[in-house]
């Protein structure tokens, strides 16, 4: 650093020691040596015996040659002027490039910092994104876990819900197969539906509740046998209007029929009018896998089995 | 190109002016405006022309026109009182001014003269020659400034010169035709002697009535056109000034006074004795001066209102032009380009220094 110090000081010195380059110089020069050749050429010009003669006695031989001598004396001064400002001006260009080579080392030490810096960098951040990519799956476990819980509660809060209504006596009106069924329908029209497609831990516990209820309602007990004839024949007390209701309610759409035997022949005998003769319908529609009896325990379970069925069949 | 802020000087040289016209043309050419004239002789004509126009390509226009609508036979139009034994009287009125500057020729002409004479001294045959009509006569010029006269009022508008851009014009104090003729002749071709030096009018300094005057004595070379008065005294052409040092004829002198820094000189004649050294240390000066022989057939050039010849020298006035001044101003732009760059080079490497740059980098080593 000392060493550029003292290259900068030197040069200051030589700029303020060497005359200035001046227009005044450069035209000298440049313009000066045309009065030398004006003066050569008329000289060149004048080269007979007599004329040289008379150049001579008139002084006018002399004068010339003292102007071209002035001129091209002068013009040498300039451009001895000339020549030095241009190694003085050589001189700042190559301590400028000497600078900006030194700057452009400094520049490029610091690049390397960057790069270095910049790989550090990147590491920490892929680290990061990795620890972030992590977090965001834990937080979406979390989430699902959280949904799920909070569906969970949702679906015990209807299961509850329903049944509470249930037994409160909202569905009394009805003949125990349609409080059954309207029950059933209604608590799968809610967020227990949701979660019992992806987890059945309740169903267990519906049918249970179903049968109490069923127990309540018929005064007999879980196992105790009563014909499938005779559930069905209950339909009767329903007045044609709600049957209309029930059956499109009931209704298994798009759901496999096979597999809900008893919601199609409910919602069969229901789009039919008030009283009439189950057998003769049975035989007319050819329905025979219908057990011939149903204990409270058995119907319960297969209401609630059909009952998802024909919710994930509308779903779909 | 720029060169800005510069005096013009036109110098004398009779018909040659025409040169002066093709210089003036490049200036137009490149935009070369001047802010101050001066002229002598045939340039203070064509000074009076570029003065009075709104700008110099209208100045060069004008001038170009003039010079090749010039009628020769109307400006060298001779006065019908010319005596033709005029030139020996003068040769007689030559040889006294010759004798006066050198004891030897001073010796051998007065007994010429005793030779030829029975009169008893010299300046009593001077007195004696100069009261006879006939070289009275001749004191006014043999040739009529009336043509010139009506040339000036033509071209010329007063109003316009006034209003125009400052011109000197060189006149010389003029002491009778004889002395001033014979000093003249005598600096210039025999190298003996020198004329006095020449006086500088500011014509818009000047009355209306004197600036023609001031006009008409600059181009009134001795015996050729009749001396003017201004201000009580005689002036006859400029160019007679200095002649050894042809100061008079080449005006830098006024416009330097003036306080001038830059000055575009055009020479008329070939191989001027006027120095740029001279007493002008601190003016940038551009010399155009001829490269071809503008004065082949001798003195008689600065009648020779030829209109080949014009058109020849207005052809050459604009290529040496072109050339000199080319020459001069590419120089000096160079020049200043050089100083820009390197002026340049040190801001951005002084840009480069700043402490900015130099913490970021401490800063990332951190």
């Amino acid at each position: 650093m000392m060493v550029a110090q003292d290259i900068d000081q030197e040069i200051l010195e030589l700029t303020q020691k060497l005359p200035t380059l001046s227009d005044k110089v450069i035209l000298d020069m440049v313009n000066g040596i045309e009065v030398s050749r004006d003066h050569i050429r008329v000289r060149a010009n004048r080269g007979g015996f007599f004329q040289r003669a008379w150049d001579a006695l008139t002084g006018k031989s002399h004068r010339r040659q003292q102007q071209i001598d002035q001129s091209l004396t002068e013009g040498l001064a300039a451009v001895s002027n000339y020549v030095q400002n241009l190694a003085l001006h050589q001189v700042q260009s190559d301590r400028a490039m000497i600078r900006i080579a030194e700057i452009l080392y400094e520049t490029r030490e610091g690049i390397i910092e960057l790069v270095d810096s910049h790989k550090k960098l990147q590491h920490s951040v892929e680290i990061l994104e990795h620890a972030l990519a992590d977090l965001k799956r834990k937080h979406q476990v979390l989430e699902e876990e959280v949904n799920r819980l909070g569906l969970r509660q949702s679906a015990a809060i209807h299961m509850n819900r329903v049944f509470d209504r249930w037994a409160a006596g909202a569905f009394d009106e009805y003949p125990p197969l349609i409080q059954l069924m309207l029950a059933l329908d209604e608590l799968y029209w809610s967020p227990f539906s949701r979660y019992d497609a992806t987890n059945p831990e309740f169903r267990n516990q519906v049918v249970d509740k179903v049968i109490i209820q069923l127990n309540r309602v018929t005064g007999r007990g879980p196992t105790e046998l009563y014909t499938t004839r005779q559930w069905l024949g209950s339909l009767d007390k329903v007045g044609n209007v709600k049957r209309d209701a029930f059956a499109y309610l009931l209704n298994p759409g798009k759901s496999n029929r096979e597999l809900l035997p008893i919601t199609t022949v409910t919602v069969g005998l229901l789009e039919q009018p008030a009283g009439v003769d189950v057998e003769h319908w049975l035989h007319q529609n050819g329905v025979t896998t219908l057990p011939h009896v149903l204990a409270n325990k058995l119907l319960s379970q297969r209401m609630v089995t059909e009952t998802a069925l024909r919710m994930l069949g509308d779903v779909a | 190109m720029t060169f800005e802020n510069f005096g013009l000087v036109l110098s004398g040289g009779g018909a040659r002016g025409a040169y002066e016209a093709g210089v003036v043309k490049f200036l137009a050419e490149q935009g070369l405006q001047p802010s101050m004239i001066s002229g002598a002789s045939i340039g203070s004509f064509n000074g009076a022309v570029l003065a009075a126009a709104s700008d110099i390509q209208e100045g060069a226009k004008k001038l170009e026109s003039l010079w090749r609508g010039i009628d020769p036979e109307r400006v060298l139009k001779l006065d019908s009182r010319l005596p033709l034994q005029l030139l020996i009287g003068m040769l007689l009125v030559g040889g006294r001014e010759i004798a006066t500057m050198n004891p030897a020729l001073r010796l051998g002409y007065m007994g010429l003269v005793r030779g030829l004479s029975s009169i008893g001294s010299i300046e009593e045959f001077m007195d004696f020659l100069w009261s006879k009509p006939v070289l009275e006569s001749a004191s006014d010029g043999i040739l009529d400034n009336r043509p010139i006269m009506e040339l000036l009022e033509q071209q010329i508008s007063l109003d316009a010169l006034n209003a125009g851009i400052p011109l000197w014009i060189s006149v010389y104090p003029s002491q009778g035709l004889a002395r001033d003729l014979i000093r003249f002749l005598a600096a210039s071709w025999l190298g003996i002697g020198n004329t006095d030096e020449s006086h500088y009018f500011r014509v818009q300094d000047l009355a209306r009535e004197e600036q023609i005057r001031v006009l008409l004595a600059s181009a009134a070379l001795p015996l050729a056109y009749e001396s003017q008065w201004i201000d009580g005294r005689r002036y006859v052409d400029g160019g007679v000034g200095n002649t050894k040092e042809s100061k008079g004829n080449t005006p830098l002198v006024p416009l330097v006074e003036a306080g001038i820094k830059r000055c575009i000189v055009v020479h008329l004649s070939n191989g001027s004795f006027w120095d740029r050294y001279d007493g002008y240390q601190d003016v940038e000066i551009i010399e155009v001066r001829p490269r071809k022989n503008v004065a082949p057939e001798g003195f008689t050039s600065t009648l020779n209102f030829n209109l080949s010849k014009i058109a020849m020298l207005i052809d050459l006035g604009y290529e040496d032009a072109k050339y000199h001044i080319g020459n001069a101003l590419t120089a000096l732009n160079l020049n200043s380009t050089r100083k820009k760059v390197a002026a340049t080079l040190q801001d951005r490497i002084q840009a480069l220094e700043e402490q900015k740059f130099a913490e970021a980098i401490r800063r990332l080593k951190e």
